[in-house]
């Protein structure tokens, strides 16, 4: 399967700005943090006209909730004092879903809401992204710095589908976000944000459409404080 | 510099990994396997359809035909008839073929076409000159 055609230009930028780097090691350890932390995701699921030989019963698989995973990573971001600020990053991303079906088929006579579609709700994912940080504010006394971030990202799949989703090879390779969030900067030490992922893109094709969006909390170190 | 080096190599790696996907019509005999063995189907309606139009049996909260397809690929039915068991796709149309032989060792073979496939609902279909039949089975009785 080729990738998305637009996964090609962000690798060009990530490798792009890995060999700039490479020239300036100093650079690096001034510019790279690295981050942990939890995220919660929920899977909105519209199968439209999709129909397959498959069923599955809706109340064995109907979640409308927030599920729990984990995310690391890696950011690369100017160490300025300017107020608008570009970073990059890299992060691998642990999630389980919930999975909220808007649409039931039945078939009758049998009276049980089914889905020709059985998303699946557990996904190891690779995320790039581009964010565009605003300090807005300094407290009295300049401990903490805080900041509103906002900017794409997009996900791309690194675990295999399930095997009731490769039958019709329902997933794609990688979805895009718009990402919005808050950061709190500790004197320069730690950080500690918020992000909120908004999916602009579906994650399946087939006419299924779903929407992955998810909730990071976490917490970001320079590597310069901890090396 | 070579750690992010090899990071970049890695995501690169995995993604190519991630692209590889089994066949698909492998996938769907699989992902059939999987929901229909090691169960066994309860009869909750039939329909017939003579050409004209439907008629519906139902034979929920009554003692109804039942038949388990084990892991092993043999079968059993409440009618005594025992046997193997396998699934294709052709044409298009998911098939099960059953080879079995009745209580007093004749053989009788049969075949149904897989309208839909669950985990606990499955409609198989079969025609007998212009009269078609639907089976309505689920894991429940």
């Amino acid at each position: 399967m080729p990738l998305p055609k637009f996964i090609y230009p962000l690798f060009f930028l990530f490798i792009s700005i890995f060999t700039v780097l490479d020239s300036n090691a100093q650079f690096l350890k001034n510019n790279l943090s690295l981050f942990a932390g939890l995220n919660e995701a929920k899977q909105n699921i519209n199968t439209g006209n999709f129909s397959s030989k498959f069923n599955y019963r809706l109340a064995d698989y109907q979640s409308n909730a927030y599920k729990p995973g984990y995310f690391f990573g890696f950011r690369l971001e100017e160490n300025s004092n300017n107020k608008d600020q570009i970073n990059f990053s890299l992060s691998y991303h642990q999630m389980a879903t919930g999975t909220n079906y808007h649409d039931a088929k039945f078939l009758s006579p049998f009276t049980q809401a089914i889905s020709n579609y059985k998303a699946d709700d557990h996904f190891s994912l690779l995320a790039m992204n581009v964010h565009y940080k605003r300090e807005i504010f300094i407290d009295h006394n300049e401990k903490r710095k805080y900041f509103l971030i906002a900017g794409p990202s997009v996900f791309i799949r690194l675990s295999n589908q399930t095997i009731e989703n490769q039958a019709n090879n329902n997933y794609n390779l990688a979805y895009l976000n718009g990402d919005v969030g808050a950061e709190i900067e500790n004197k320069s030490s730690y950080t500690l944000f918020v992000h909120y992922k908004q999916p602009l893109t579906s994650f399946t094709k087939n006419e299924i459409n779903t929407r992955l969006s998810s909730l990071s909390i976490g917490i970001l170190f320079k590597a310069s404080e901890l090396f | 510099m070579k750690i992010m080096n090899n990071l970049l190599k890695t995501s690169v790696l995995l993604i190519a990994f991630a692209s590889c996907s089994k066949d698909a019509a492998k996938a769907t005999l699989d992902t059939s396997y999987k929901l229909l063995s090691d169960k066994t189907w309860y009869l909750q309606y039939s329909v017939t359809n003579n050409g004209i139009s439907d008629s519906t049996h139902s034979y929920v909260g009554q003692p109804t035909y039942y038949i388990n397809y084990r892991k092993n690929l043999s079968t059993l039915d409440s009618d005594g008839l025992e046997g193997t068991y396998s699934m294709q796709e052709n044409a298009n149309k998911l098939l099960i073929n059953v080879i079995a032989k009745t209580a007093n060792l004749n053989a009788t073979n049969y075949q149904y076409e897989v309208v839909s496939l669950g985990a606990k609902d499955m409609i198989l279909s079969y025609k007998k000159g212009t009269v078609s039949t639907k089976l309505f089975f689920s894991t429940e009785k």
